[in-house]
């Protein structure tokens, strides 16, 4: 989820927990989807146990989600139980809650919602909500006619909207073949954090600007209202603005995370590989950078693992996992990092911290050696890196097929010499020894 | 890129979205469309693409519990063919192409209602699904199905 939604989750989490809404409760959270591992994690923080998770899909019911068995609907809310609360986090939620109260759920008294996700539909046509949009266009051509004043001759404006790193390393990476083709000498990429900021430069952009959300979220609005959409501007993502629906066709017939820029977004000829980052290798700044950080965390070249366990767009790892793989490396001879900020994301036990900058981020990989990682957007970015790099995926359903099969780096083509490694719930220790075996 | 233009262009814009709202308003109303309804705009220039979006209808139905289908349009002929290929019982609505091209403005502005589909691309300012045809086994079918009716796979054939 957006970090404002994880704030409004968390917000309604807690609201319900002090007005003692789940004591003596089955909890159920309808849907399998991402938020609803978010809503799990935060609920178990809380020291509130999900009793069941509900979906509507056929293919996920039976399975389960982080050791929470998935069921239908009908199946596990019927008869009606009045000690029942169903939390929502969809933007389905007016259907669910429909489904519910057939079963005789109340909206308010057993049916919640946790995530209001409205964004841009509103069955809404009063003036104020026509005029609230139209404030919305009017800011995004306020945006558009300040970047043009400062870019005056650019033909193309590339909008990456938001702040994730993977989908940003993503959009990015067909640019150069898309500007050639289409014979565009001059562009701008906008970003919307200094995160994506640097992993843009890494492909060796220097026409980036970064703009605030607020702006972004304007721009996007503008460009598709005032028809510049796919002209002149174009959104760097499948699912953003509402208008566009490629990313409904995502996980079918192979169609991967990268099939929907190259192919979808930019019309590349089949077989049009993304680009691998130059990064500042071999730079000055590179090399004092990477020597200072490991001097200064008495890390060794060749012989450094970073794990990155943290990922804020999927499932997390049980923390036991890795520690078993951080034993299993310190046996090996490796010092092993944890890349986190050191607060939210503590290290694993055993590991050091390490947080290291993004755009020396291929060199602090290549001098420490090895990466074990969640898949995560810092994946992409780092998954050029010449070193070993094993990225472990969540056993889960990404549309019509399997999570790993939409965003594995391999099929994506970002990088061939990665080993990715399915997790399942049952042969976690089996995976384990699989990651770490020499 | 010309900024110079834009305001005018945005003017003209809000105009026609305005009018949008009454054309949709109007429709509800003269139609008898409830919530539970489905608004689809045959209006894409590609007939492949319209052939499709009726054929798939009765499977939209079946998916979406919805209740009735209007299938809307401007284009010429566009009541024959959909009474020869829609396989589910539609009212057909013939609209002007102004009406058509103000409430697809209006859908760009905001998503003002979950009852519609647009079967075309250009009409809505959206990235062109239809650029993934050829790659792999991708087909206009798994288009209009798929990305333009949110089925969950090309629903059989129809015989």
């Amino acid at each position: 989820m957006e970090a404002n939604m994880t704030m409004q989750m968390k917000q309604n989490i807690d609201r319900l927990a002090c007005n003692g809404d789940f004591e003596n409760k089955r909890v159920v959270v309808f849907g399998s989807n991402q938020a609803a591992e978010e809503i799990v994690d935060y609920l178990f923080e809380k020291s509130v146990k999900v009793d069941m998770l509900v979906d509507n899909s056929e293919k996920k019911i039976g399975s389960s989600m982080k050791g929470i068995d998935i069921a239908s609907p009908e199946e596990y809310l019927r008869p009606f139980q009045d000690n029942t609360i169903v939390l929502i986090a969809s933007k389905y939620y007016a259907e669910m809650a429909l489904q519910l109260k057939a079963m005789g759920y109340e909206e308010g008294v057993h049916i919640r919602k946790v995530v209001e996700y409205t964004g841009h539909s509103s069955s809404s046509l009063s003036d104020e909500e026509f005029d609230k949009r139209f404030e919305i266009v009017k800011q995004g051509e306020i945006c558009y006619n300040r970047v043009l004043n400062i870019y005056p001759d650019v033909e193309k404006i590339f909008a990456c909207p938001l702040t994730i790193l993977g989908d940003t390393y993503v959009s990015v990476a067909c640019i150069h073949d898309y500007v050639k083709k289409e014979n565009i000498n001059d562009y701008l990429i906008l970003v919307v954090s200094k995160p994506c900021y640097k992993v843009v430069s890494l492909f060796g952009f220097d026409n980036i600007m970064q703009i605030t959300p607020s702006e972004m979220g304007a721009l996007v609005q503008f460009s598709i209202f005032a028809n510049k959409a796919n002209k002149e501007i174009i959104n760097l993502h499948h699912r953003i603005p509402y208008t566009c629906r490629i990313g409904d066709i995502g996980n079918y017939r192979e169609v991967n995370f990268m099939d929907h820029f190259r192919y979808s977004m930019f019309g590349l000829p089949e077989g049009t590989l993304p680009e691998k980052p130059k990064g500042f290798r071999g730079t000055k700044e590179s090399k004092e950078y990477v020597e200072t950080l490991f001097k200064d965390n008495d890390l060794i070249y060749g012989k450094t693992a970073i794990l990155i366990p943290y990922a804020n767009t999927l499932s997390q790892v049980p923390v036991g996992i890795w520690e078993k793989i951080t034993e299993r490396l310190i046996d090996l001879g490796y010092t092993v990092c944890t890349n986190c900020d050191g607060n939210s994301q503590p290290p694993i036990k055993g590991t050091k911290a390490l947080f290291f900058d993004l755009t020396y981020g291929l060199e602090t990989l290549e001098a420490a050696g090895l990466l074990i990682g969640l898949r995560c957007g810092l994946c992409d970015v780092l998954s050029t890196a010449d070193c070993r790099k094993i990225i472990l995926y969540p056993d889960r359903i990404y549309g019509p097929d399997t999570f790993m099969k939409f965003f594995s780096i391999k099929d994506m083509q970002l990088a061939e010499d990665v080993e990715e490694i399915l997790m399942k719930n049952e042969d976690c220790v089996q995976w384990v020894k699989k990651a770490v075996k020499n | 890129m010309g900024k110079e233009s834009s305001e005018e262009l945005i003017e003209e814009a809000i105009n026609a979205a305005d009018m949008g709202r009454k054309y949709w308003i109007r429709l509800l109303e003269e139609n008898n469309i409830t919530k539970r309804d489905m608004v689809i705009f045959m209006v894409n220039s590609e007939q492949e693409y319209n052939y499709y979006t009726l054929q798939y209808l009765k499977d939209l139905k079946r998916n979406s519990k919805i209740r009735n289908i209007f299938v809307v349009s401007d284009l010429h002929g566009a009541a024959k063919y959909v009474e020869k290929y829609a396989t589910e019982k539609v009212t057909f609505i013939g609209c002007m192409h102004e009406e058509v091209e103000a409430i697809c403005r209006l859908y760009m502005l905001y998503k003002f209602t979950r009852q519609i589909i647009i079967n075309t691309y250009d009409g809505t300012s959206d990235v062109d699904a239809g650029r993934l045809v050829g790659v792999g086994d991708i087909s206009v079918k798994d288009i209009v199905a798929v990305s333009i009716l949110g089925l969950p796979k090309v629903p059989d054939e129809v015989k």
